[in-house]
């Protein structure tokens, strides 16, 4: 470090900087950027004759690859000359089905989860909603029942020995699904205690559906209405137990 | 004299400048990189294992090789590939342009931001929420915040360039570039042939777009850069200029008119039109001559400095590296053969070709270049040529094995078992068992490796290397007669003075 390096454009550096200590500062910060070597150039060999040979050879090969295929912009031939379709042997999906009355107790305690707030899970009901438990309105005949439902239920009314007096809108609509009206219904008619044991098959509700688009009067049923009701019964054949329907629409499978 | 020894220190202090501006976001894309390269082949050891003991890790089904194999593919791209992409375009550009850079710390948040997608990302394929696209594994919108996390980082690079200093480009500079520019094009063309356009459509279509996709981000982000690294290092190191300007140029420009053309030749027999695969079968067969003008200059280069080779760690790596792409790119176009893509079209030669091309190409390029870079930033020396070495043997072997054994043999033994769709399933399986095994072997050797080199960069980004004159050698130690004087600390040395 005997020959301090002059910086030319800074000739009196020497006199205000300490030149040694600031060349070790220099050589501690950038040891390794020192040592580096310096290749500002570029090789200037010409690209060998050999290079141009093997690269048209690779050129050609892949040229022939690319040529390889009999018809470059055939559209219409995506398979291989003689591939046949394999035959489908599965056959069609398997039709959801099951023993009619489980489907019309799964059925029907799904459309009860909405009764349940106030008629409660064990159907005895509250200050303000009637039992569903033993109430004559449920037991005696699915048309009662449904009218009640269907169209709501306006002023005193009393079942199974409880009298209310409030109101319930209508809870079902009327072109509601035959099959969910006849779950609900055999539902009703065989939970909290109730046993009916009639299986109503989903045309029988057409029956319901026929003398609600007769009523004389729009709006909630009453309690003398519904007595009314309670008299019809419905015809046609009912279901065998253990009948296997369906579990979507409800028909018969033999 | 005297004037040129001002303007060598001016020059070196210039350098010393750039890589002090560069230390943080550089070192930390190193770290986490390498960090995420561990991760990413622990991933890969499970859903390896998992192919041939069914049984392994079977509590719990993050594990499950439909969530660890997509999960090993995007930590390795996103985690690992990109981020040592990243660094090494950074500080190349930022020399090669002698520009110092002046938003560092803009630079290292953005990097954080990629890192924490990169592990929500992750987290999100091993919870069962990912995409189920190929190297598109991470769910959309942590892809979107990737892109826009990219220009962040890239544009520094851009800006290095667009300021350079000095009116010549050096061939790195031009390769650099190119990646610069195309990693979003590639990024954004992706995620919308996949997300937005037809993600809703025709999952042929889907399929199509990932498989140029996965050839774009291989060919035109992975590959400028790792060539760009080497003709980097090899020039320095060995302190000759590279062998010949024209057949980089040359090799650069087959590069880009080839390279884009290339992937949609694992489509061949899908219902598009038949002129784009063989097109892409082509074009992968002619990029094998960018890797024979890299190897040419590489080797022509290094000629006469045998020792050098023997001693620099960092021209060892990219020696290989630049072997990994010539054998990765005949491997490539081999595997591309219309008729030899009735075997691996289907089969684990195209995943071993990926592992191939990653691992034995780009990350040993990468791996050279993390080796001369990390000292400069750090002013330390590395620790251990020791580690070095490890690192360099453990990854050849399990690389080296890995792609003849799994990606050449069992790649064809697969698609063999393909085409005879008569056989018992149970014996096609049993053809296929040594070769699982096989892929994990290998994975656990390079594993060895990576926490080699992990361990190693921790360390130095610690800030606990040698202060030294002298650089970590691999062969030997420095003489009495060396330049840079006697060895030892640096600081005693020179208050001994």
């Amino acid at each position: 470090m005997s020959s301090q390096p002059i910086d030319p454009k800074k000739p009196d550096l020497e006199e205000s900087t300490n030149v040694a200590e600031q060349h070790a500062e220099v050589t501690r910060a950038s040891s390794a950027a020192s040592r580096e070597q310096q290749v500002r150039e570029n090789g200037l060999e010409p690209v060998s004759v050999w290079v141009f040979i093997t690269g048209s050879i690779i050129a050609v090969i892949a040229g022939s690859v690319l040529f390889s295929s009999n018809n470059l912009f055939a559209y219409n031939d995506f398979v291989k000359e003689g591939y046949i379709q394999a035959e489908d042997t599965t056959g069609p999906p398997p039709v959801p089905q099951g023993a009619v009355e489980a489907v019309y107790m799964a059925k029907g305690s799904a459309t009860y989860k909405k009764c349940m707030g106030c008629h409660q899970p064990d159907g005895k009901g509250n200050v303000n909603y009637p039992p569903l438990a033993a109430s004559e309105y449920v037991t005696e005949s699915p048309v009662a029942l449904l009218m009640a439902v269907v169209n709501g239920v306006k002023g005193p009314i009393t079942a199974a020995g409880v009298s209310v007096n409030s109101q319930m809108d209508s809870q079902l609509n009327k072109s509601t699904d035959n099959l969910e009206m006849a779950a609900l219904v055999y539902y009703l008619q065989n939970s909290f205690g109730n046993n009916v044991g009639k299986i109503y098959t989903p045309d029988q509700m057409q029956q319901f559906k026929d003398l609600n688009a007769k009523r004389a009067t729009e709006g909630y049923t009453t309690e003398a209405e519904l007595d009314e009701y309670r008299k019809i019964q419905v015809e046609g054949d009912f279901f065998e137990p253990g009948t296997v329907i369906n579990k979507k629409t409800g028909e018969v499978i033999e | 004299m005297s004037t040129t020894n001002s303007s060598n220190i001016e020059d070196t202090q210039l350098r010393a400048n750039i890589d002090r501006s560069l230390r943080h976001p550089v070192m930390f894309f190193f770290t986490s990189g390498a960090v995420w390269l561990a991760i990413s082949l622990l991933l890969g050891i499970i859903a390896s294992a998992k192919t041939h003991s069914p049984e392994f890790l079977s509590c719990c089904s993050c594990f499950n090789v439909g969530r660890t194999m997509p999960a090993h593919m995007s930590t390795l791209i996103y985690g690992w590939g990109a981020q040592a992409g990243f660094g090494v375009i950074l500080w190349l550009m930022s020399r090669l342009s002698r520009q110092e850079c002046k938003q560092s710390g803009l630079i290292l948040a953005a990097g954080h931001v990629w890192n924490i997608f990169v592990g929500i990302g992750t987290l999100c394929v091993l919870l069962g929420a990912g995409t189920g696209i190929t190297w598109m594994a991470f769910p959309k919108s942590v892809m979107i915040v990737l892109c826009l996390t990219y220009f962040l980082i890239g544009i520094w690079a851009l800006i290095a360039f667009r300021v350079r200093r000095g009116g010549h480009i050096y061939i790195s500079q031009w390769y650099l570039l190119a990646s610069v520019l195309w990693f979003p094009w590639i990024l954004l063309s992706g995620l919308a042939f996949t997300h937005f356009y037809l993600g809703d459509g025709h999952p042929l279509m889907v399929t199509a777009s990932t498989a140029w996709f996965r050839s774009a981000i291989m060919f035109l982000f992975f590959t400028p850069v790792a060539v760009a690294s080497a003709y980097y290092i090899t020039p320095k190191v060995t302190g000759r200029p590279v062998y010949s300007y024209s057949l980089a140029i040359f090799g650069f420009w087959a590069l880009a008119i080839f390279g884009p053309w290339a992937g949609m030749q694992r489509m061949m027999g899908a219902s598009i039109p038949a002129f784009i695969p063989y097109l892409s079968a082509g074009a992968v067969i002619l990029l094998i001559i960018p890797a024979i003008a890299l190897v040419i200059n590489v080797l022509k280069t290094v000629k006469d400095s045998s020792e050098t080779v023997a001693n620099s760690p960092s021209l060892k790596f990219t020696i290989a590296g630049a072997a990994g792409m010539l054998v990765f790119t005949v491997m490539s176009a081999f595997m591309s053969l219309p008729d030899a893509l009735k075997f691996t079209q289907f089969s684990i030669a195209q995943y071993g070709l990926e592992l191939t091309g990653i691992l034995g190409f780009f990350s040993m390029c990468m791996f050279g270049a993390i080796y001369f870079i990390v000292p400069r930033i750090t002013n330390r020396e590395w620790i251990s040529a020791t580690m070095i070495t490890q690192h360099y043997w453990l990854f050849i072997y399990g690389i080296a094995f890995i792609s003849v054994f799994y990606t050449a043999l069992g790649g064809f033994m697969h698609g063999y078992i393909l085409e005879m769709p008569t056989e018992d399933p149970s014996a096609a399986v049993g053809r296929l068992f040594p070769y699982a095994v096989g892929l994990t072997t290998g994975f656990v050797f390079i594993l060895f490796a990576v926490f080699m080199f992990c361990s190693h960069l921790m360390l130095m980004w610690l800030r606990l290397g040698r202060r030294s004159n002298h650089p970590t050698l691999l062969a030997g130690h420095a003489s009495h007669s060396s330049p840079h004087g006697p060895e030892g600390d640096i600081e005693k040395l020179e208050s001994a003075k």
